[in-house]
């Protein structure tokens, strides 16, 4: 019994040595304490320390708080990002080189002793100011002149071709940190940048590669200078402007003794210890507490739409967890991964079931891309996702969300899921604001795509379109428009699609609408049998060229060809442009047989057999020759058989052994259904 | 072998593999030699960098690279491998392969880049021996040969050359150094395949030498004083079936003159490129009416009978290209039987006066594109036929000069001290149908004539009513509702209701 009992002893003090003892709760307006550990494998000999932080119980800009050793003794720290919805950054001193330190949260400022970090590479980005960054003093001037603050970071080394604040556009880069100098003597330091930059020690300009540029040129330490450095500890500074897109920093040294330019190693600049949250501990004597952290894992973008992965745990111990995202998606684990379908401002909210009771946290988030991202994810990514969203109730989710989707299916395809969420889009039409209500207009014309076919859908987006005051006048004045040539083209209903061209405004409508406008009026004359009137319609229209350029009049036809070319490799959507591209500049091309047989075929093999019938019957009366008249005959009556419309078929597939008996047309109609008419018959 | 110093530069051919000697004709094999100047050593790479290595670069973001691919440009021309190959080795010491087929290996491609240019639209070539060729002018529009000994081809071949030629498509043959051998063969090969037709020279105002560029005049940096373009054809329909290329142009296509044959012809860079990218637009512009052409002429049942009270189409043959438009006429036929109540006959007859009895009809059809000549009986025929009320429709197929010279040639010893006159828009031929005031011509008119905006017609009166009509514009290239690019034609809605009213005017009066 005596032996238990030493070992049992022996057991508490040997636990204790292995995990510091809790502190005493000494930070009387603090409401939170959260447990921060050195993480495995960094530094332990820094005396900077740094962590993230997510209080979740209140606004960051109202969010004190203390960092403490794990004996309750407060020691400085500065607060090196903090922004709505994003984790604090968070330097500390670290001196003590405690392996962990307990840091108190609260609504009021907490006792902390004066520190300024020794350590650490940061990174700040603002928002680019004008300028021609001619010179180092000019960087400067940028640079200081530059805002707001994007962001500000801890980094390894000089060594960066991705922005980790934002898109990599327009923006100036301002680096500083502590260099250790373990020999004096002549160092050469070279910066090799896309853009204006430069490298200055000590306040003293060493290298400076100004004006806008590629970094090919430099890549060979090209743009460097010189300065003696005695050993010790030296500032540095590097400061970067990045004009459009594209971003590369890179700081390069040849120390003494050394014949080529390197890269300045991390282990050249003062360390900084990493720490993490391992644990959340609410005020005792108050209610429980819920809190989570956050990770942006990685996201896919696709045009103007981005889904987000993003990974959350609940730092409070409990038995069960519920996760509720505004999207009414729920989760019921510690740890989950959540798709943000769109970026922008969210709320989570966990709720924690303990020993104590319930615990709740609601917290806002900033979903944003996984900035420092290296590769867009692959396929199977957003494809394993695209099967969630089939089959998820998201009637419930942010527009933002509903629209963000539709325009990533339809640039994917994904045309089962371009229907549902073009659905759920229409029927919340009246959620939608300004901001989003675009991805009307882009999918009143995507659903008309040949793979879809979805014109009813269509037509109710043009028509919230022309209703909704979210809408200009102009947009309406273009969605009328198109409406009306979806009504002729592929519904047939002309008298409503003359309705609707008559009540546009044109002074609303771009040249080219004008222009499509006057071609759809052309239209209406042509599907009406006014030939006549529809041809001098198109003339009046006139060519985008002078009628007397001949080479016009060979393109025209070389487009003719292609698309005969194309249509016969099945490449209809290519085939279909060219023949477009040829009836915009040369509006009677609408009546001519060469370009209408072409678009009939096309519509056939996409079997958009409404379009192709709508067209059929409008170039029957212009056939000139017998060959073309039995060539739209036997094309509709494919037609009419692929859409089981079995006595317009045999009427028509009659007509054309009677009128036509020797045509290739009729030849070909007989091998091919010959034997299914007599069956009928 | 042969050791030889043309124009300075080396040369010397070390062996000739697979040559057979009953292949050859004494002399050919000389002209088997690369074409092109002989390789320069490559530069010595001098850089004052070398040794240094870049500095690595941060990772940046990848885009996704699964964008849609753009499909891939439609073949336009296939070259024809054939005959063999050799080695050639030059005094640098660089040796190469010449093959009888690839003389000058970059001249379609070279040729079809420049044509892109003009027509926004890549268009590509591939190469192919005649056995693997299907014969489908959808699939390959133009057949290409060039070389500078003598082809042969056996009747299999000619055969499926005639039926592809005849199917719309085109068959070019480029004597590429102005190898006479290369040119006897190609024009043998052209007579075999399509007989019933003459191999001429293409006029000057043919579209050909008009279509993306003029080519009036020409140069041959060597062995020839002319500045005339020299290319014939054979016409199938309204186009060029066969193009011979009695001097060379592939050469010039790939931008460089021909050095190491002493007696090369051929057309310099400039020329050589004018005739290149024209050649593409007509076989790009001319591919669907060769199609169009090809199409059997269709009637109905009844139509086959013979019935006296019908308005015939007869249509007179002549030594030239008498049958421009094939398959146009029917088309016409039945615009006149769907907007008169006139009783129209679909079928159309050809007929040779002097030969064949005019006496049975009305209307008598004549077109071509160039020389044509009536002889006497014809002559006789024709004057009795205008006597008993005939009308003589004279249509200058693709409105060509060479043709409105002949016909005013002929028609003055047809009708000696008879002269064509304009036919003035009072003139009831323009009301006897369609009420027509004004007419719309093709872009080669606008284009020469830009304030021309009524219809042309020549006419002769005969005792006093007009009995020759003659149109200086394409009328029947309307009729089948094709485009003919450069040609000088009525655009299809003019010339379908000017021909319904020619028609009917010819029928009544």
């Amino acid at each position: 019994m005596h032996h238990e009992l030493s070992l049992f002893i022996l057991y508490i003090w040997a636990f204790c040595l292995a995990k510091p003892l809790q502190a005493e709760w000494v930070a009387p307006t603090a409401d939170s304490r959260y447990r921060i550990e050195l993480t495995t494998g960094s530094n332990t000999i820094a005396d900077t320390g740094y962590f993230l932080l997510w209080p979740n119980d209140r606004a960051v800009s109202n969010t004190f708080l203390q960092v403490a050793a794990t004996n309750g003794t407060p020691v400085g720290h500065q607060i090196l990002w903090s922004a709505e919805g994003e984790p604090l950054k968070v330097l500390f001193d670290c001196s003590s080189h405690a392996t962990a330190f307990d840091v108190s949260t609260g609504p009021a400022r907490l006792p902390t002793p004066d520190w300024t970090p020794g350590s650490g590479l940061i990174l700040e980005t603002r928002t680019r100011a004008t300028g021609e960054p001619t010179n180092a003093a000019a960087i400067l001037k940028i640079c200081n002149a530059s805002s707001p603050v994007l962001g500000r970071s801890l980094i390894p080394e000089i060594f960066l071709g991705i922005h980790p604040h934002g898109p990599t556009a327009d923006f100036v880069s301002m680096i500083k940190g502590t260099i250790i100098i373990s020999q004096a003597g002549d160092y050469d330091f070279a910066t090799i940048s896309e853009d204006a930059s430069c490298l200055l020690l000590d306040g003293k300009v060493v290298a400076q590669w100004p004006d806008w540029h590629g970094y090919h040129e430099g890549r060979k330490g090209q743009h460097h200078g010189r300065i003696t450095l005695t050993k010790g500890a030296h500032q540095l500074e590097y400061l970067q402007v990045e004009k459009e897109s594209g971003y590369t920093i890179e700081a390069a040294w040849r120390p003494p003794g050394h014949n080529l330019f390197e890269l300045i190693p991390a282990s050249a600049f003062a360390p900084v210890a990493m720490y993490k949250v391992t644990s959340y501990m609410p005020v005792p004597s108050g209610t429980p507490g819920a809190r989570f952290s956050w990770d942006i894992d990685s996201h896919f973008t696709i045009g103007t739409a981005t889904m987000i992965l993003v990974s959350f745990t609940a730092l409070s111990p409990g038995q069960n967890y519920l996760w509720e995202f505004d999207d009414g998606t729920r989760e019921a684990s510690r740890r989950v991964e959540h798709v943000f379908l769109s970026p922008g401002m969210r709320t989570v909210k966990l709720e924690v079931q303990t020993p104590a009771g319930k615990a709740s946290v609601t917290q806002k988030v900033l979903i944003h891309p996984q900035w420092t991202q290296e590769k867009e994810q692959p396929k199977h990514h957003f494809g394993r996702e695209m099967n969630r969203l089939a089959r998820e109730d998201l009637h419930a989710a942010p527009v933002a969300d509903l629209a963000s989707v539709y325009r990533i299916a339809a640039d994917e395809e994904a045309f089962h899921l371009v229907r549902r969420f073009a659905s759920l889009c229409l029927a919340r039409k009246a959620d939608f604001d300004a901001a989003h209500a675009g991805v009307f207009c882009e999918m009143a014309l995507y659903l008309q795509r040949p793979e879809l076919q979805e014109d009813a859908l269509a037509e109710q987006a043009f028509k919230m379109i022309t209703a909704s005051p979210l809408f200009s006048p102009d947009q309406k004045a273009w969605a009328t428009l198109h409406l009306a040539g979806l009504l002729l083209d592929s519904l047939g209903r002309t008298e409503e699609a003359r309705n609707l061209l008559s009540r546009i405004d044109n002074t609303r409508l771009s040249d080219s609408d004008q222009r499509l406008r006057k071609i759809t009026e052309a239209e209406v004359l042509f599907a009406e049998g006014h030939l006549d009137l529809a041809r001098k319609s198109y003339i009046s229209i006139g060519t985008t060229y002078p009628p007397g350029d001949t080479a016009q009049a060979l393109k025209r036809q070389a487009r003719l060809e292609a698309a005969r070319d194309y249509l016969r490799r099945k490449e209809f959507d290519s085939a279909e442009q060219m023949v477009r591209n040829l009836e915009w500049h040369d509006p009677e091309q609408h009546m001519s047989m060469d370009a209408g047989l072409i678009m009939i075929r096309i519509y056939i093999e996409r079997k958009e057999f409404r379009r192709g019938l709508v067209l059929l019957r409008r170039l029957l009366p212009v056939a000139e020759t017998d060959i073309r008249k039995s060539e739209l005959l036997s094309a509709m009556t494919e037609i009419c058989l692929a859409t089981d419309k079995l006595p317009e078929a045999t009427n028509t597939y009659q007509q054309l052994l009677k009128n036509y008996p020797y045509s290739e047309a009729t030849a070909r109609a007989k091998d091919q259904w010959g034997d299914r008419f007599k069956n009928k018959q | 072998m042969n050791c030889n110093c043309l124009n300075g530069v080396p040369y010397r051919r070390i062996a000739a593999l697979l040559l057979t000697a009953s292949l050859c004709y004494a002399g050919e094999d000389d002209w088997l030699l690369p074409l092109g100047p002989p390789p320069q050593a490559a530069p010595r790479r001098i850089s004052g960098g070398e040794g240094v290595p870049p500095l690595p670069l941060p990772a940046t973001p990848l885009r996704r690279s699964e964008r849609k691919r753009d499909p891939q440009p439609p073949t336009l021309i296939a070259k024809i491998m054939w005959g063999e190959k050799a080695m050639f080795k030059y005094d640098n010491g660089e040796t190469t392969e010449v093959a009888d087929w690839n003389q000058c290996p970059g001249d379609l491609q070279q040729i079809l880049r420049k044509g892109q240019w003009h027509f926004e639209l890549p268009y590509s070539c591939e190469a192919m021996p005649l056995s693997e060729f299907k014969g489908d002018p959808n699939t390959i529009p133009v057949l290409f040969f060039n070389g500078s000994r003598s082809l042969k081809l056996d009747a299999k071949q000619i055969g499926l050359l005639r039926a592809y030629i005849l199917h719309g498509g085109m068959v070019v043959f480029d004597s590429i150094a102005g190898s006479p051998y290369f040119y006897a063969s190609a024009k043998k090969i052209a007579e075999t395949a399509l007989p019933e037709c003459t191999l001429r020279r293409i006029p000057p105002d043919h579209p050909f030498f008009h279509m993306l560029t003029d080519v009036d005049k020409v140069h041959y940096p060597k062995n020839l004083a002319s500045d005339s373009p020299d290319i014939e054809g054979v016409y199938v329909g309204s186009r060029i079936g066969i193009l011979i290329s009695k001097y060379g142009l592939g050469c010039a296509w790939d931008g460089h003159e021909v050095p190491m044959l002493k007696d090369a012809i051929y057309y310099d860079v400039e020329s050589g490129n004018k005739i290149g990218v024209n050649l593409i637009a007509y076989a790009i512009g001319y591919a669907s009416a060769g199609r169009e052409e090809a199409k059997p002429e269709l009637f109905g049942a009844l139509d086959e009978k013979h019935p006296t009270d019908e308005f015939v189409f007869a249509q007179i043959e002549h030594e030239g290209a008498w049958n421009v438009h094939p398959d146009a006429a029917t088309a016409l036929l039945l615009q006149l039987r769907q907007n008169t109540s006139l009783k129209v006959s679909l079928k159309r007859i050809s007929l040779k006066p002097g030969r064949d009895d005019l006496s049975g009809y009305s209307f008598l059809y004549l077109t071509g594109l160039d020389h044509f000549q009536l002889d006497e009986p014809s002559r006789v025929a024709l004057r009795n036929f205008l006597k008993s009320s005939g009308t003589l429709f004279i249509n200058n197929g693709l409105g060509l000069r060479s043709f409105d010279l002949i016909v005013r040639r002929e028609l003055a010893a047809l009708l000696p001290g008879s002269k064509l006159e304009r036919v003035p828009l009072t003139h009831p031929l323009y009301n006897s149908v369609f009420k027509i005031t004004d007419s719309r011509y093709t872009p080669a008119v606008v284009k020469e004539s830009p304030d021309l905006k009524v219809p042309v017609l020549e006419g002769i009166e005969v005792d006093g009513d007009l009995r020759v009509i003659y149109s200086p514009y394409d009328i029947e290239a309307a009729w089948l509702g094709c485009d003919y690019p450069l040609a000088r034609a009525y655009e299809p809605h003019a010339g379908t209701q000017l021909g319904v009213n020619i028609m009917m005017y010819s029928a009544t009066h």
